[in-house]
């Protein structure tokens, strides 16, 4: 801020444009060695997070003005992340969120889809890349835009299209094929680049019961935030819910930090997490982490309820209890031994998560093809083996690219960064072979683990069907189930349609939070096989901004002076 | 529950130490001491002991502060929800403008506001459902 108490916000016209060869969006463990891979191989890589230090939600730093505390092993795994990040040369700009993503080949054919990339080879043959052959024969070229450039472009652009082009800034003959508008403490920016990595996490799947927007009921993940950076218990007296292994971590952590956990209500019952045990084994230290935190809970003498739920918040103004029940395998409600055995625990807190999803949003933004898998969250950009997406020069990896947890996320990010390097000519790929196959034997095993974790947390469709009928679905627009339900009967069959119906989705969120409950409404409606219905009623379309811009980020700092207004006309 | 309810933790006990002329710090929700120097917030015009590093959603937590606004459409009372800047729960007005208080981190003196979060406007509180 300057004296006259006016934040400074440059405008975003007069700086001058960065040009990389390579942004990386998300500096969480994927993007970090996405980065730190590429840039190890000579690309100049610009890595951009919302967050104010590297290291993802899952390596969160304490914030720097807090004194250094003790540490597990998580903190020391983040440390030893931020470390080698600083010691590369990556520019890291934390804290600069990225609230647009252009696409210059959008430009050059505005109603067609973006360029794409070759289908990918049979894996047999992958010592051949798709793309940048010359690479193999030239040596590195003194600057990616000659490689960038060598590739055949689908259509000479036009006229029209370089003047789109050149208004959006790119400049004619630049290898840039990507726009990234930024914002900032220091303002609005905009980064240019040639590749685009894709490495924004997972975003928290949270079904809606009665009473789940009062204050006082949060995340699973916003309580490993309080936990972990802001060293904060979320309440005084706390309910943990919902399912996979995070229940496990936030419980430890509330009563490592002298909370008091009332109950721990797990969707899963002992059979499922039994169900795990052959896959613990390909990552012991990481299971050997969870001994700890179970032990930790059972000396606390926290009760466990297995394959229950939560039936309800209760509360006026803020959360006064929590109403549990059991369910069954498929998380429906079941009354036990013929009568309702739920109960209500009185808690000041609930922190609930069912599960992570991955964040698709600038991906959809893109046009990049996407599959539904449920077992890896739900939606996730489709990718060849190196994390090419359908969209050339883009690459996506790590949870938001399927959910497999953090030490697959970083070795397919440092995947994602050497195909980056291969793309850019300045490695064959013959000379990766050896690494990249370590790598993915590496990746298939964290993957094992990661995936058994991650099918504990599969959305269960008959806990979407169980929502009662005024209950809030979308947060951000009060919008609730039953106007969801009237506008599939009255012909809502795919998402966006059920967006401009009910507004649903619509809200300044954009639809993160709301996505896959309203979906899966949407898809049982449709019928048939769930992930089928599911595909069926689609993603919302991808649209900036992805978070609110304040419009005087966007306008600058401008004296009404100096406005070129048009002299009168004279009388 | 009570009418005088302000949303916050313990009611009057939280407002009695917020609002008390020596602002204690609540110690009640920070685990160990090792945190940034004392800061004050200013939140709907009382002075919010907290600590530099702390977002303002952290800092208004800790002082019992759940309720942060008001949903536009139901008028039903929010809170911080996903702390990641995703779900937009806890935008409220800082320093003058909507930002969201999990990704804003507290300065000395900066002017919060939640004004409105306790008292729903009379009218135009549409139906739902």
């Amino acid at each position: 801020m300057d004296a006259s108490g006016r934040r400074d916000r440059p405008t975003s016209v007069t700086e001058p444009a960065r040009i990389a060869d390579l942004a990386v969006v998300g500096a969480g463990p994927a993007g970090v060695e996405a980065a730190v891979a590429a840039a190890g191989y000579g690309l100049d890589v610009v890595l951009l997070d919302e967050l104010p230090s590297a290291g993802g939600q899952v390596y969160r730093a304490a914030p720097a003005a807090f004194a250094p505390g003790a540490g597990g092993a998580e903190a020391a795994a983040g440390a030893a992340l931020r470390a080698r990040l600083a010691a590369s040369p990556v520019e890291v700009r934390a804290g600069e969120g990225v609230w647009s993503v252009l696409a210059r080949a959008a430009l050059r054919a505005p109603c067609a889809a973006p360029e794409r990339r070759e289908p990918s080879p049979p894996p047999d043959s992958e010592a051949r890349p798709p793309r940048a052959a010359p690479a193999r024969t030239a040596p590195p070229p003194p600057s990616s835009a000659a490689a960038w450039d060598r590739e055949p472009r689908r259509a000479e652009p036009g006229a029209i299209s370089g003047r789109l082009e050149e208004e959006a800034g790119f400049l004619p003959g630049s290898a840039a094929r990507f726009r990234l508008d930024t914002l900032g403490a220091g303002g609005a920016g905009s980064v240019f680049a040639a590749g685009l990595a894709l490495c924004p996490g997972a975003v928290e799947r949270v079904l809606p019961f009665p009473g789940w927007t009062l204050p006082g009921v949060m995340g699973l993940a916003a309580a490993t935030i309080l936990l972990k950076s802001q060293r904060l218990l979320p309440g005084r007296r706390v309910v943990v819910a919902g399912a996979g292994p995070l229940l496990a971590a936030v419980a430890a952590g509330i009563l490592k930090g002298g909370g008091a956990v009332a109950a721990v209500v797990d969707l899963n019952g002992p059979a499922e997490w039994l169900r795990t045990v052959p896959r613990l084994a390909a990552m012991p230290r990481l299971a050997a982490r969870g001994v700890v935190w179970l032990a930790r809970i059972a000396g606390a003498r926290v009760p466990i309820l297995f394959r229950h739920s939560i039936r309800s918040a209760l509360g006026s103004e803020r959360l006064e209890a929590v109403e549990t029940a059991p369910v069954d395998r498929a998380g429906r409600w079941c009354d036990r031994r013929g009568r309702d055995a739920g109960r209500e625990i009185e808690a000041d807190a609930l922190v609930v998560g069912h599960g992570l999803s991955p964040a698709t949003e600038i991906g959809r933004l893109l046009r990049v093809e996407h599959e539904f898998d449920r077992d890896r969250g739900g939606w996730r950009p489709v990718t060849d083996e190196w994390g090419r997406t359908s969209v050339a020069g883009c690459y996506a990896a790590g949870d938001g690219a399927g959910v497999l947890g953090a030490a697959a996320a970083a070795l397919s990010g440092r995947i994602a960064g050497v195909a980056a390097a291969i793309d850019a000519g300045r490695l064959a790929s013959s000379t990766a072979d050896a690494h990249v196959r370590r790598l993915r034997r590496d990746h298939a095993r964290a993957a094992r683990f990661g995936a058994a974790m991650t099918r504990l947390t599969a959305l269960r469709p008959a806990m979407v069907e169980a929502i009662p009928p005024d209950t809030i679905v979308c947060r951000c627009e009060d919008v609730t189930r039953q106007e969801i339900d009237a506008a599939i009967t009255r012909g809502a069959s795919e998402i966006n349609q059920l967006k401009h119906f009910t507004r649903c989705g619509m809200g300044p969120c954009q639809g993160r939070v709301c996505a896959e409950a309203a979906a899966e409404l949407l898809a049982a409606r449709i019928g048939g096989d769930p992930d089928e219905g599911r595909g069926a009623a689609g993603q919302w379309t991808g649209r900036a901004p992805l978070r609110p811009v304040p419009m005087d980020a966007l306008a600058g700092r401008f004296d009404y002076e100096d406005l070129p207004l048009p002299p009168p006309a004279p009388p | 529950m009570a009418p005088e309810d302000t949303g916050t933790d313990a009611g009057l006990d939280a407002r009695t130490r917020t609002c008390a002329s020596s602002p204690r710090v609540s110690t009640a929700l920070r685990i160990g001491p090792a945190r940034g120097t004392p800061l004050t917030l200013l939140v709907d015009g009382e002075p919010v002991p907290c600590f530099a590093g702390e977002t303002v959603a952290a800092a208004l937590l800790a002082s019992g502060r759940r309720r942060l606004r008001r949903s536009p459409r139901a008028q039903a009372p929010r809170g911080a929800f996903c702390l990641m800047g995703s779900c937009q729960e806890c935008v409220i007005r800082i320093d003058g403008r909507l930002e969201p208080a999990c990704l804003t981190e507290v300065r000395d003196g900066l002017v919060v506001e939640c004004r409105g979060a306790a008292d729903p406007p009379p009218v135009r509180r549409l139906p739902v459902g």
